[in-house]
């Protein structure tokens, strides 16, 4: 575990509670995350783990109901998406959308540089935004004619996370959630993948991984492995609890509670 | 009765083939049936979502000179073009034209020279339409007839630049009546923008007859650009004859004039022959934008793949009506259809119609039509990256057609339709 935990929690969420067109998906859900930690979350299908990454992120769809969430002391759910984006919530979609005719360079370069002038910093030029560029790519080993192209458009299922997790780098999240950030990837994808969030995690950030299977596990290590059933967190646990759970599957969890 | 529109109107007898006799006979006759047939209304099926109203209550005039010098052309031509076809209120410009060396295989001229060089299609192909087309704004134009703008492409003669065909329209509130006439001859290749802007026109009305005539395993990519000034009306019909193998990719822009309406027929009447159909239309204020297209797949083994899509905002209103038509002789034809709207207001409006009519057996046909606003997940992607509401919706309406123009092929055409759709949309970020 890399952090002491000590001081404030990176986000709390307290008792949250969600709807959406009247069918509460999130129920009671409570978990904090400190500033260094990696947080699995894992579940069967329908469990509420992806709800539980666009609820953090903000998606207008989804009603909270009951609990709060608090992020960097501040109270985020009042928060558009745009604005938890510009306090350091990230989130890396399962299925990134494409935007045809807008290029990875300059759409980086938008969501950049709307970051830098809402925190009243300097915005970047193309030039200077470029310079920045290829050290993460370096980092991330992706090559530049990524930049090129448009934004995830005819991207294989590996680019597109690649992609994501390009942004990640670029934008420097407090918070990063990845959902279901392996589903689609081979095993080099997958490694790639798992490299760039490696180098990405420090001591200030905290990730939270959404994922269905134990394997993306084996390349990042988690602090903590939540098991997510109807809406909640029933389990806690650390590593061990995911190699349980690729033996045993959830079944044996769920009798549990 | 609405036929006032085009009383002002005189036909222009000192033009030097208004003597040529089979000309004046097939005038005369178009002119009569412009007296004799209806004004396309509401109650025609084909006109149902199209009020021509607006038409019907100007007064056109026949354009004079215009006063243009090449600086104000020059910069609407298409920069990688090899050749050059220009038409100034539906006369041919040999001053702005730049036209291929006689007897290299293509010939790309108005209607006099082509009357010397290739009389006998010309004759033909004007009196086939004429004849065929019990229409009333098609006998409009061959009543007015001034000129023709003709490519004829020998066979086996491939042209690696594109050729571009400008229409300009100067005056204010003239009706010209340009006429098309491409044939493109066995196993040749060629592109052409056939495009129409304003310089200086306003409340005219552009009414357009095209015949286009691929020969067996010709190529033909043509791409049409209707950027007329948002008083301008814009009519057009063209019928396409694809022979055996031939391949004709079509891609037609709208983001100009007030009314546009466009029929296309594409008829697959030889084995085997492929037509790509795209299109898109950018819509705001009040502007009506109709499309009517109609691909028949008359003989075994045709393709056609066809996607139209459309932006509305304000009060603006696009119309599709795309059929296709499998014939008891199109064994094995496969074609798909989509139309694609995006309505961005709630004064908005689309109406589309997809069909398909099947009269032979193993077919492959797919067709779907969608009407809807900006996807609520691919904002919230954008959002989640910083970036605001307002301008996340600017950035996926420009997507929506970038897809389109991105795929063109023409660099420079490329880039100005990027310009203006990003003029129109207002997204900070593109290609």
């Amino acid at each position: 575990m890399r952090n002491t935990n000590g001081g404030n929690p990176l986000v709390h969420i307290d008792g949250l509670a969600t709807e959406i067109e009247g069918r509460e998906i999130l129920k009671d859900l409570t978990l904090s995350v400190f500033p260094g930690e990696i947080h699995a979350i894992m579940g069967p299908n329908g469990s509420g783990k992806s709800t539980f990454a666009k609820v953090l992120a903000g998606h207008p769809s989804y009603e909270v109901t009951k609990g709060g969430i608090t992020f960097s002391g501040i109270d985020v759910l009042d928060l558009s998406p745009e604005e938890r984006a510009r306090e350091g919530i990230f989130m890396g979609f399962q299925y990134p959308v494409e935007i045809p005719g807008v290029t990875n360079s300059s759409f980086l370069r938008l969501a950049f540089n709307t970051a830098q002038s809402a925190r009243g910093e300097d915005e970047l030029d193309p030039i200077e935004f470029d310079d920045y560029l290829q050290d993460k790519l370096k980092m991330l080993e992706i090559s530049s004619d990524f930049l090129d192209r448009s934004v995830n458009g005819g991207f294989s299922g590996g680019e597109k996370k690649r992609n994501e997790i390009l942004q990640m780098a670029v934008l420097e999240p407090k918070l990063a959630i990845l959902d279901e950030t392996d589903s689609g990837l081979d095993i080099d994808a997958l490694r790639v993948v798992s490299q760039g969030v490696n180098k990405l995690a420090n001591n200030d950030n905290a990730i939270i991984l959404i994922t269905h299977y134990q394997r993306l596990l084996n390349y990042i290590k988690p602090d903590f492995v939540h098991v997510m059933h109807e809406g909640n967190i029933v389990k806690t646990g650390n590593e061990k609890l995911a190699q349980e759970l690729e033996e045993k599957g959830y079944d044996w969890i769920l009798d549990e509670t | 009765m609405h036929k006032e529109f085009f009383q002002g109107l005189s036909n222009d007898n000192t033009l030097e083939f208004s003597q040529t006799e089979w000309l004046k006979l097939i005038r005369e006759e178009a002119n009569q049936r412009v007296i004799d047939l209806p004004v396309p209304s509401a109650k025609d099926e084909q006109w149902r979502f199209t009020d021509l109203k607006k038409i019907y209550q100007k007064q056109f005039r026949s354009a004079g000179k215009h006063t243009l010098n090449y600086k104000d052309v020059e910069k609407s031509i298409l920069l990688e073009s090899g050749y050059q076809l220009v038409f100034v209120d539906g006369l041919f410009s040999k001053q702005f034209s730049r036209l291929p060396e006689p007897n290299s295989g293509v010939f790309l001229g108005g209607l006099q020279s082509a009357l010397v060089n290739h009389p006998e299609e010309i004759q033909a192909t004007l009196i086939s339409t004429n004849n065929e087309k019990n229409n009333f704004f098609a006998s409009l134009n061959t009543s007015y007839l001034r000129d023709v703008a003709v490519l004829h492409l020998a066979p086996d003669t491939s042209l690696e630049k594109p050729i571009h065909l400008l229409n300009i329209s100067t005056g204010e509130n003239t009706c010209v009546n340009p006429r098309v006439f491409f044939k493109i001859g066995a196993g040749s290749s060629v592109k052409v923008l056939e495009e129409y802007v304003s310089i200086g026109g306003k409340e005219s009305l552009t009414n357009i007859v095209s015949d286009i005539y691929l020969g067996q395993s010709a190529k033909f990519s043509h791409y049409r650009v209707q950027r007329e000034d948002v008083s301008s009306f814009n009519i057009a019909h063209s019928s396409v004859d694809l022979q055996k193998n031939s391949n004709y990719q079509f891609c037609t822009i709208s983001t100009g004039a007030s009314i546009s309406r466009q029929d296309v027929e594409v008829v697959q009447s030889g084995e085997g022959t492929t037509c790509g159909f795209e299109g898109l239309a950018f819509l705001q204020g009040r502007q009506v934008c109709d499309l009517h297209s109609k691909i028949i797949h008359g003989k075994p083994q045709g393709t056609s793949k066809q996607v139209y899509k459309t932006i509305i905002g304000d009060r603006a209103k696009a119309v599709f009506n795309g059929q296709i038509f499998v014939s008891s002789e199109g064994h094995l034809s496969s074609a798909a259809q989509s139309n694609k709207n995006l309505l961005l207001t709630k004064n908005g409006r689309v109406d589309t119609k997809p069909q398909l009519e099947i009269y032979a057996d193993d077919v492959k046909c797919a067709h779907g039509a969608t009407v809807g606003q900006l996807n609520d997940d691919e904002m919230f992607y954008l959002q989640t990256r910083g970036i605001p509401k307002d301008v996340a919706r600017k950035i996926l309406i420009y997507g929506f057609a970038a897809e389109v123009i991105e795929n063109l092929g023409l660099e420079s055409l490329i880039v100005s339709l990027r310009n203006e759709i990003l003029k129109l949309t207002g997204s900070p970020v593109s290609l």
